[in-house]
């Protein structure tokens, strides 16, 4: 993540940059104009894309996985806002076994 | 011969079609369905269509054509109707909602923006913050991980700090940008993200709600990003749900 907007106006032949579709593509499957009486091709097993809208922050797997990555994180460093210009997973970690004391 | 649907708009519109084709693997031609001041564009319905890649392309390009040229009801990608006869009816039943819809949609377009959190660096903030965290945290890794219940119970209270901050952010961009809009519609976290959310931005509003993404991206916490997708046709607000 960058922080720059993208803001392209449709391509002269109509397209938008796949990527940015990509990014949208809840829109095109999820909204736009239904009309009730005509029938809906299936999206079931979609090739490309899953609509991910699970509650991403709840459940025992979620609770594991923050203990464990909060577990391996460098607390030790002084910057917080470290975050803006890294994707992610791009912070510094503990290797396994290093430096398990030096929290807090 | 079933009818695949992409747009519905007014009969005035230039429609510019020239070498566009439809969804589906033989390329179907692009023809109009006409009913009083109303059109809809249509294709002959491929058989088995399903949402692959290629045809959401396709689907997104005639409507983005369409689009560029003027004012647009984009369908929900897979709308399919049994000839062109009923597409011809369903206009001449609902051609004034669709009159209507079209004249909310004048001079306007969708804007998604959808926000993600650095999940590290914002784990990392959450207990550099927290003291109570960051200690459970220390007490874990001194116990080389700790209990399995002790382990879902600091990740329960890590996750509800995270939802916390999660709407916190939400709320903010919906604050700073809603008041440029003239509708706007929340959609699911897709990707994690923790906001997604779209904006019915009229034309002359444009500037002020681009204006207003820099500094809300520098008053939101270093581990969130923001990004804006669009302009795009009004994907989020010509569906039934859309019209409270």
């Amino acid at each position: 993540m960058t922080g720059i907007a993208m803001t392209q106006t449709p391509q002269a032949n109509g397209g938008r940059l796949s990527g940015e579709l990509y990014k949208v593509v809840e829109l095109i499957l999820d909204r736009g104009l239904v009309i009730d009486v005509f029938v809906r091709v299936s999206v079931i097993g979609l090739e490309v894309v899953t609509i991910d809208a699970r509650v991403v922050v709840a459940g025992v797997d979620a609770y594991l996985r923050f203990a464990e990555v909060c577990g391996r994180l460098d607390l030790t460093g002084s910057s917080p806002r470290i975050g803006r210009s890294l994707p992610d997973g791009a912070l510094p970690l503990e290797l396994p076994g290093r430096a398990r004391t030096e929290i807090g | 011969m079933s009818s695949y649907v992409y747009c519905v708009t007014r009969a005035s519109h230039p429609l510019p079609l020239e070498g566009a084709v439809g969804v589906g693997e033989r390329a179907p031609a692009l023809r109009l369905v006409r009913e009083q001041d109303l059109v809809a564009v249509v294709s002959d319905a491929p058989e088995n269509l399903r949402a692959k890649r290629r045809d959401l392309v396709k689907h997104d390009a005639v409507i983005g054509r369409i689009y560029a040229a003027g004012t647009v009801l984009p369908m929900r990608f897979g709308m399919v109707a049994p000839d062109d006869e009923a597409v011809q009816t369903e206009l001449r039943s609902r051609a004034r909602r669709y009159g209507e819809l079209l004249c909310r949609m004048d001079g306007h377009v969708e804007l998604n923006v959808k926000g993600v959190h650095a999940e590290e660096a914002l784990l990392r903030d959450l207990l550099l913050q927290n003291d109570e965290l960051r200690a459970r945290n220390h007490a874990l890794r001194a116990a080389d991980g700790g209990r399995h219940q002790d382990k879902v119970a600091f990740g329960e209270h890590v996750a509800a700090a995270v939802a916390e901050r999660r709407a916190r952010d939400a709320g903010q961009v919906i604050a700073r940008l809603q008041p440029h809009a003239a509708q706007i519609r929340r959609g699911p976290p897709v990707d994690g993200c923790f906001v997604n959310v779209s904006f019915l931005v009229a034309s002359s509003a444009r500037a002020d709600f681009d204006g207003a993404l820099s500094p809300l991206r520098r008053e939101l916490p270093g581990y969130a990003s923001v990004e804006l997708y669009g302009p795009l046709p009004p994907y989020s607000f010509v569906g039934n749900e859309a019209d409270v």
